[in-house]
């Protein structure tokens, strides 16, 4: 949704001359036009580390990287936490201008008929399926019971659960999920795997309560910033992300998510 | 047909039809009764149930709906359509409910079932009933972090109005059921009750009573009526028992009436034959004193018819004598109309009288004289008839007029004229009459008169400023053996004003008789009538006099001769 002027694709010159322009206007007075105002949809679930919402702040990785990006960009962000599946919803209803993360490979039902712009790769992601460690290396004709955070689709797994060879189990949050694995409810938990062992981390002490069986299916992409009405913005965000490489690898590395990028490009 | 003939024609004596029987006519009308009234408070309570139902079901749903709203909002909050489908699952539990939609806030069904229709039945018809609350929907919000609450989507339910209706109408006819049979229970129970303790008392009475014997009701034995000593029954027995005490006794008396009533009949036979033989010869008796009465008869009308001619005689002889008096008296206009206007009523009680009147003018000199005589009729007209000629006899030798020595003359005269003058004493055979007078004497034109006067005979003087007055003369009476003349006879001398009226009049006028209470007319009456009409002319005055008098008089009967005499003299004034 957009509350200010429309993006001008203002240049690095351009901040230097608006931001000199707005000291100006603080030394004599003289009115200028407000920055660039966006409302960019996110998740408000705890999905650290690339980010967290579910205190009702965004914050983490993804709210660093955006926050610079708005910061030389001369625009302002404003984050709306909300559910999962109503970040898409909320995109194609126009009732957030940007969504974060997205991929176009999510619910594409839901997407057919409309035209989303999508930003280049910002960060690599891996959902895997996650069993206990004696578990590791069974096929995955043994796992009868899959089990999963609300809101989250096993895209990996849907041939087997459409077939009925498998059930889903949604549970309300991780905890809950990995309480469900270990107690033997379910016979494995698909979630993101950086996701699983951060919160493995927290919630039991160590990252590897669980283990990501890369025998078992897997679904592996890329979280991107999309819009519907703000392509230039996308632009400038992608011409940033090329221009920024190394700022933006150092967010990743503080994050911890540096490893997910080496993952995928070792599997590549 | 009447109903004893009804009743002698379907019924006996000893035994009544069912359908006549009071035990069925009371328990057709107690159940009869009593499904009316549980058909009305049923209608009633039909009523008051559909509409609690509603009240129930709404409130109930509202309740419902409130314990699953949490849900329901977090399952649209979070567009999850599991949660969703157990909150609609949930309520689909509930058997009014048809269907139920969890629709989010982008316009999209999150979960929703519906219930199959029922299939067709009677119910269906009253589904209408319920039609206008089958649809509940209610907007779901869901808390955000900074303490707002967004819309979420929308919870609606739909209620199924054919089940509703079914429900209500199984409750309705449970209720319906329970209330027939219970009104035949109460029925039954009742018609029992009422045999027992009514019918069958009272057909063992109708026995007994069925076994009076009319000749001798006194020797009727009564039924036992155990439990009964108290109530109605009993009571009707015991009224039952002295009626038929009461009807031996009324028997008994008939008896002893009828053969006194024999005894009578005979005692009166004897009687009328002797009074019969009685009668016949007062017949007798009365036929001989009807001969003598109709011979009395006759005498009394050949008598009546003697004193009819004597009293035809008498009344021509009254009426010449009348016109013989008349003509005595003198013409109004002999006084001259330039003495004044004058009015005499001159009425003898009866066709004669002894008042009388006289005028007379000599020169300018005028005089009136009235007297009242004594008696009235006959004897009062002998009387003026002396008085007459005295009168003349007195004007004429005296040479002067006055008022005074004019009375006495005709005192002196009369009393010689009767032999009322003889030195021995009255013997209660002389004639013992006399009269009482006045004379009033003026000039023509002169507004100062004379009046003297001797008895019952005033003078009124009717002034139009000072109204009237009266002068009355000397105490006593011209001539009378009996009384000594009048030792004095004063001459009054009166001034007119211009206008005034003058009045003399003789007793029979005030004194008589009327009015009520019943009393004499009296002088002060007459001169208040008088001082009333001043402003009428002498005619009308005298015309409304006598109307008054009339009036006042009513039913009474005259008592005397009257005479009034009316002069309003010219007054000229003084030179």
């Amino acid at each position: 949704m957009t509350r200010g002027a429309r993006a001008n694709g203002a240049t690095g010159w351009g901040d230097r001359v608006l931001g000199l322009l707005v000291l100006l206007a603080l030394i004599t007075g003289v009115p200028v036009p407000a920055a660039e105002h966006y409302v960019v949809g996110v998740e408000n679930i705890d999905y650290r580390p690339y980010q967290a919402g579910h205190t009702g702040v965004f914050e983490g990785f993804g709210r660093e990287l955006l926050d610079a990006f708005a910061a030389e960009a001369g625009i302002v962000f404003e984050y709306r936490p909300l559910p999962p599946p109503r970040l898409l919803a909320s995109l194609l209803q126009d009732r957030v201008d940007f969504k974060y993360p997205d991929d176009p490979g999510w619910t594409p039902e839901a997407r057919a008929g409309h035209v989303i712009h999508y930003s280049r790769p910002i960060v690599a992601y891996l959902d895997g399926t996650l069993v206990r460690p004696e578990r590791l290396e069974q096929p995955a004709s043994m796992l009868r019971v899959l089990g999963t955070v609300v809101g989250f689709t096993p895209l990996a797994w849907r041939a087997a659960l459409d077939s009925g060879a498998v059930s889903l189990r949604e549970n309300a949050d991780f905890s809950a999920l990995f309480q469900q694995v270990l107690s033997e409810r379910v016979d494995g938990a698909y979630a993101n795997v950086a996701v699983a062992r951060d919160q493995s981390r927290r919630l039991l002490g160590h990252p590897d309560a669980l283990a990501f069986d890369r025998r078992l299916p897997s679904a592996r992409g890329d979280y991107r910033l999309s819009t519907r009405h703000h392509p230039a913005v996308i632009e400038r965000f992608d011409r940033w992300l090329v221009e920024r490489a190394d700022r933006i690898s150092a967010l990743k590395e503080r994050a911890g998510l540096s490893e997910t990028d080496r993952s995928r490009d070792a599997v590549d | 047909m009447t109903q004893s003939t009804e009743f002698a024609a379907g019924t006996t004596l000893s035994r009544i039809p069912l359908r006549h029987g009071l035990t069925f006519k009371q328990a057709a009308v107690t159940l009869l009764v009593v499904l009316l009234l549980g058909l009305s408070v049923g209608t009633l309570e039909l009523i008051l149930d559909w509409r609690a139902m509603r009240v129930e079901v709404r409130v109930n749903l509202e309740n419902t709906l409130d314990l699953v709203e949490g849900s329901a909002a977090e399952a649209l909050y979070q567009l999850n359509p599991e949660l969703g489908r157990r909150v609609v699952d949930g309520l689909l539990v509930f058997e009014l409910v048809r269907y139920v939609e969890l629709r989010d806030d982008f316009g999209r069904v999150l979960a929703s079932h519906e219930r199959p229709p029922l299939a067709g039945s009677a119910f269906h018809r009253w589904s209408k009933r319920f039609a206008d609350m089958t649809d509940f929907s209610r907007p779901l919000r869901q808390g955000e972090s900074d303490g707002a609450r967004t819309e979420v989507g929308v919870l609606r339910v739909e209620l199924s109005p054919e089940r509703l209706a079914e429900r209500f109408l199984q409750q309705a006819v449970r209720d319906a059921f329970f209330g027939i049979a219970r009104a035949v229970a109460i029925s039954l129970l009742v018609v029992i009750l009422f045999y027992l303790m009514i019918t069958r008392p009272l057909l063992r009475l109708a026995h007994a009573i069925a076994g009076v014997d009319p000749a001798r009701p006194g020797r009727w034995s009564a039924p036992e009526l155990p439990g009964h000593g108290r109530d109605e029954l009993g009571l009707l027995l015991a009224h039952l028992r002295r009626l038929l005490d009461a009807s031996q006794d009324g028997l008994d008396q008939r008896d002893r009436a009828q053969a006194e009533l024999t005894a009578l009949t005979r005692e009166l036979e004897q009687r009328v034959q002797e009074r019969t033989q009685a009668l016949e010869q007062a017949m007798l008796d009365l036929e001989t004193r009807k001969d003598e009465v109709e011979r009395a008869f006759e005498e009394l009308d050949w008598t009546h018819r003697r004193l009819s001619e004597a009293n035809r005689l008498l009344l021509e002889s009254h009426a010449y004598a009348r016109r013989i008096q008349t003509t005595m008296l003198p013409d109004p206009a002999v006084l001259g109309d330039d003495a004044g206007e004058l009015r005499v009523h001159w009425e003898p009680l009866h066709l004669v009288g002894g008042d009388w009147y006289w005028l007379e003018r000599r020169g300018d000199q005028c005089l009136i004289l009235l007297a009242d005589c004594t008696g009235h009729g006959v004897p009062g007209a002998f009387v003026t008839l002396v008085l007459a000629s005295v009168t003349e006899q007195v004007l004429r030798e005296t040479p002067v007029w006055e008022p005074a020595t004019i009375l006495a003359d005709i005192d002196r005269r009369v009393r010689r004229r009767l032999g009322q003058d003889r030195s021995s004493g009255w013997t209660g055979l002389d004639s013992d009459d006399g009269l009482d007078a006045a004379v009033l004497l003026w000039e023509v034109g002169s507004g100062t008169l004379e009046f003297a006067g001797v008895g019952s005979i005033p003078l009124l003087c009717l002034d139009p400023d000072k109204g009237i007055g009266t002068l009355r003369g000397t105490r006593g009476h011209l001539g009378y053996q009996s009384l000594k003349p009048p030792a004095a006879i004063a001459t009054q001398r009166l001034v007119l004003a211009p206008g005034a009226t003058l009045y003399l009049l003789t007793d029979g006028l005030t004194d008589q008789m009327g009015g009520s209470p019943r009393r004499l007319l009296g002088r002060r009456r007459l001169v208040e009538w008088l001082e009333l009409h001043a402003a009428l002319g002498l005619s009308d005055q005298i015309a409304g006099l006598c109307r008054m008098l009339a009036d006042y008089r009513a039913e009474e009967s005259r008592r005397d001769d009257m005479t009034l005499i009316a002069f309003r003299p010219i007054v000229r004034p003084p030179l």
